[in-house]
């Protein structure tokens, strides 16, 4: 075997966990190597967040193109090259985000190894070419011996019997690069990847159909929340079919067909493509953990303390890999903490809430406790509800759907648990919401916080006041 | 294993003590029940016995420091198996020895708990994760920069909201005596405590306070700010109570029990408190009640060569003149020898502070807390003065001072009180009737 090499903090993983912890982890100091197997940026910018929102925004502008009427203008029926609009998605935005992670790793002088990571022990990994693990043997690629080792590898879509990810049944990277706009396209699995790419292709002028196991889409967000994107859903022609198992799809060169059941009566929908989008697994299977005495729990995720370190003190785990949502802003802040906890800094991951973001139309976001969750953990709340139908702004946007609800104590303090917003701007408009909710502030702070007229922030406010009892527009 | 000796709760709303003197050094072995330590509380100096047999692997609080309730004292190897420490409480102190924080490999078979390991760190560990704190996130980082359980502050801001002040005065102040007393903790706030410039810096010296200067700096402070002060002063003439005295002074020596002035004072005072029940009573002010005790524990204020200690003679009003005597003598030589136990310092109904035996007159003594009256005893000085025949005579006069809280006891109680005891002891007879 070929002799180890020495390094100082090594990081498996070069997506929005791995590359944030070595910009971290050398700005105080530490000399950082990131092993990454396929593309800086990882599954966030190369094939997930980031181009799902391109797709969405030009199926966006390809709607306002298609009817302007509202607005007294008139236009001829646009037509759409989607090569193009792929083109763009790939060079203009994702390989420029992309190329930004590269420069800034490049900039803090981070050591990028190219290939695929797998533990042998507590202090050692072996890197080996990005290939059919098979092939591998004890001598092949380079064998590192880290101080501490920061596991960021991510997650990846769940493939469902009958449904093997090849032709015309995709998962959500191929979901993000068809060929051509379907004219029909099932999503199995209506969760925040299949509604918000059911939502795009529908804006660009697909048949859509969702097939859902459980009784609503989006089943992470509160229920009157959903009933306005069903509702902008019904309009687009989205047919939602929920409680459904999804059985088999059958494909030819030109179509899938694709078997569901509901209540154990069978039915088939044709389409061009089929997306499956039912789930996450982490990868936490593949990387030789078995060689360690990393703790691996359910759903095959790493038991971490309040710093990401597991049950090997220098080995840290963050993102997808570890409890909590798997979401790239939650992967942003465990990769600061535990790149500060490795330089001795007495950083934690004691947020109060992170806030969850969906881009359906319209967009949906949270932040803290829903009024159920709450109830669930014994704690007595008031809600108070603004409307986007009483903002000035939202009416001039004609997009008057959708509502602000705070989440307050009960008691006369109003201290904000939580917040959710459904309609125009929502995942902007969180952000104040998740700064409140973990500064922990209450309803008055923000009922006597200016907020700008007339923007969309205002309902903010306005349910503020109705929290506090004094409301102004409603 | 390394065991861990924190400092136990010593006495009620005690939190925090002073190493006075190490019995053992690193190295030492120990048997079960050996004194370690002895920890100045307050005002009491308590002797910590070993609970465990072992060597003395490492002192963590030395001579001088301040140790809080549950902080870690001492190290001790008590060679059992080493077993994974699961005690969560443990890193809730920053100075948590290094034994114990050093990483160490994780044992292959990892512990059975579902939670997530219990793996060196330096942040503090919450002592009850559920619970809701309002605390800026610049303020939850300077709590784990400062070694501090957030969820162990007790917040002074608006709706329950954790400040960084309250961060600071953490390790400082005991949660209660804030709760007990907010104007005491917002007066500093409000004018910043200056550094003291030295004026002539070579003709000047510096020493740190002893634990019980603070102490007693702290408490002075505190009386003040919680009560309104007033004192109206008396002269009494104790020709007979001298002679009563004198009288009984050598009986009393013959059971060995000296005699003083005092023990009639303890006994005035209990009459006094039994007719006027507002001097034996305490102020809540975080309910604005009245606490009405039923129970007649005189404090006598007791000055030693190292700080001002207050013990109380316990049902004074079920105890015989030579037994309070007695007692009394016991008490001074118990704070001169530092002895006094925290519970023979607390539970007071009022307090006699007696500078008569070192020749001071009248003054204005301030509040023993949460206590509402204070009495003052000065010198017995022979002065003119107008006997009952109405003729000039010479008058043994003692100077009797009394403080109370405003809140509680308004000008013209606080006369009839003194009237009384003006009665009791110019007539000490009367002592055996009300007494």
């Amino acid at each position: 075997m070929s002799d180890a090499e020495k390094r100082d903090t090594v990081i498996i993983g070069g997506g929005p966990g791995g590359y944030v912890a070595a910009i971290r982890a050398a700005e105080l100091g530490q000399s950082v190597t990131v092993i990454e197997k396929n593309k800086l940026g990882g599954v966030c910018l190369n094939v997930g967040c980031v181009p799902s929102k391109a797709l969405i925004n030009a199926g966006h502008r390809f709607q306002e193109a298609s009817d302007a009427s509202t607005f007294g203008i008139t236009t001829q029926a646009p037509s759409i090259d989607f090569s193009k609009t792929q083109e763009w998605k790939q060079k203009k935005v994702v390989e420029r985000m992309t190329g930004g992670v590269t420069m800034l790793l490049k900039k803090h002088k981070v050591d990028v190894i190219e290939g695929e990571a797998v533990l042998d022990s507590n202090t050692k990994l072996r890197v080996v070419s990005t290939g059919p693990k098979q092939f591998m043997s004890a001598d092949d690629g380079l064998t590192i011996e880290f101080k501490n080792l920061i596991i960021a590898t991510g997650s990846r879509p769940v493939e469902i019997p009958g449904f093997k990810f090849e032709g015309r049944v995709v998962d959500s990277t191929g979901g993000l690069n068809l060929p051509e706009i379907p004219k029909e396209f099932v999503v199995i699995g209506g969760g925040y990847v299949g509604t918000e790419l059911a939502g795009a292709y529908a804006n660009l002028g697909s048949h859509v159909t969702i097939v859902e196991g459980t009784d609503s889409i989006l089943p992470n967000f509160d229920k009157d929340m959903v009933k306005v994107v069903l509702k902008q859903m019904k309009k687009k022609g989205i047919d939602v079919i929920t409680g459904a198992m999804a059985k088999k799809a059958e494909q030819d060169d030109k179509s899938v067909t694709v078997t569901y059941a509901v209540d154990g009566k069978e039915s088939t929908v044709k389409a061009d493509y089929c997306m499956v989008t039912v789930g996450r697994k982490a990868n936490t299977d593949d990387i030789g953990l078995e060689m360690t005495d990393v703790k691996v729990g359910d759903h095959g995720l790493v038991e971490v303390d309040q710093q990401g370190r597991t049950s090997v003190p220098n080995i840290y785990a963050i993102g997808d890999i570890v409890p909590g949502p798997a979401l790239a802003h939650k992967a942003f802040f465990e990769a600061k903490t535990a790149a500060g906890a490795i330089s001795g800094k007495n950083t934690a991951n004691d947020w109060v809430g992170v806030p969850a973001v969906c881009f359906a139309d319209p967009e949906l976001a949270t932040v803290g406790l829903t009024q159920s969750e709450a109830k669930d953990k014994g704690i007595e709340v008031s809600t108070a509800k603004f409307p986007f139908a009483g903002n000035a702004r939202a009416v001039s946007l004609d997009q008057p759907d959708g509502f602000v609800r705070l989440v307050t104590t009960k008691d006369d303090n109003h201290n904000l648990l939580g917040a959710q917003v459904v309609g125009p701007g929502a995942s902007d408009l969180i952000a104040e919401l998740s700064l409140a909710v973990n500064s922990g502030m209450n309803a008055e702070d923000i009922a006597l916080t200016i907020h700008p007229h007339p923007t969309l922030s205002e309902p903010i406010q306005e349910a503020a006041d109705v929290a506090i009892g004094f409301p102004t527009h409603i | 294993m390394a065991y861990a000796f924190k400092l136990p709760e010593l006495g009620e709303g005690m939190a925090e003590g002073e190493v006075a003197t190490w019995d053992v050094k690193e190295g030492d072995t120990v048997k079960e029940d050996d004194v370690l330590v002895e920890i100045q509380n307050d005002k009491s100096v308590s002797e910590l016995p070993s609970p465990v047999a072992g060597t003395i692997k490492q002192i963590v609080k030395q001579e001088g420091e301040t140790a809080e309730i549950g902080d870690t004292l001492v190290v001790i190897d008590d060679g059992s198996p080493d077993t994974p420490d699961d005690d969560s409480s443990d890193a809730s102190s920053d100075e948590a020895p290094k034994e114990e924080a050093a990483p160490e490999p994780a044992p292959a078979a990892a512990p059975a708990a579902a939670a997530a390991p219990a793996a060196p760190t330096g942040v503090p560990a919450q002592s009850d994760p559920n619970k809701l704190v309002l605390a800026m996130p610049s303020v939850r980082q300077y709590a784990r920069d400062k070694g501090v359980d957030i969820t162990a502050v007790t917040p002074t801001g608006n709706h329950g909201q954790i400040l960084k002040a309250d961060i600071d005065n953490f390790n400082g102040a005991a949660a209660p005596a804030a709760a007990a007393a907010p104007a005491a903790v917002a007066a500093p706030a409000a004018a910043p405590i200056k550094p003291y410039k030295e004026a002539q810096p070579d003709l000047e010296t510096r020493e740190p306070m002893s634990m019980t200067r603070k102490v007693i700096a702290k408490a002075m402070r505190t009386s003040k700010d919680i009560s309104p002060h007033v004192t109206s002063f008396q002269d009494v003439e104790v020709s007979a109570l001298m002679a009563n005295r004198k009288k009984y002074k050598a009986l009393a020596a013959d059971q060995d029990i000296h005699l003083t002035f005092l023990p009639y004072m303890v006994k005035a005072l209990v009459a006094v408190l039994k007719k006027f029940p507002e001097f034996d009573a305490s102020i809540d002010s975080t309910t604005n009640e009245i606490v009405y005790k039923h129970y007649y524990n005189i404090g006598i204020a007791t000055d030693t060569d190292h700080g001002l200690y207050v013990p109380n003679i316990k049902n004074a009003d079920s105890k015989g003149m030579f037994e309070i005597a007695k007692e009394i003598s016991d008490n001074t030589q118990a704070a001169k020898d530092n002895k006094l136990s925290a519970d023979q310092m607390s539970g007071g109904s009022i307090t006699i502070s007696n500078v008569g035996s070192i020749g001071g007159g009248f003054f204005t003594p301030v509040i023993n807390q949460p206590e509402v009256a204070i009495l003052g005893v000065g010198k017995i000085a022979k002065e003119p003065y107008v006997n009952d025949d109405g003729e000039i005579a010479v008058g043994n006069m003692l100077k009797l001072s009394l403080s109370y809280d405003h809140r509680l006891i308004d000008g013209a109680l606080a006369q009839r009180a003194l009237n009384m005891m003006n009665d009791l002891l110019h007539e000490p007879e009367l002592l055996l009737m009300e007494g």
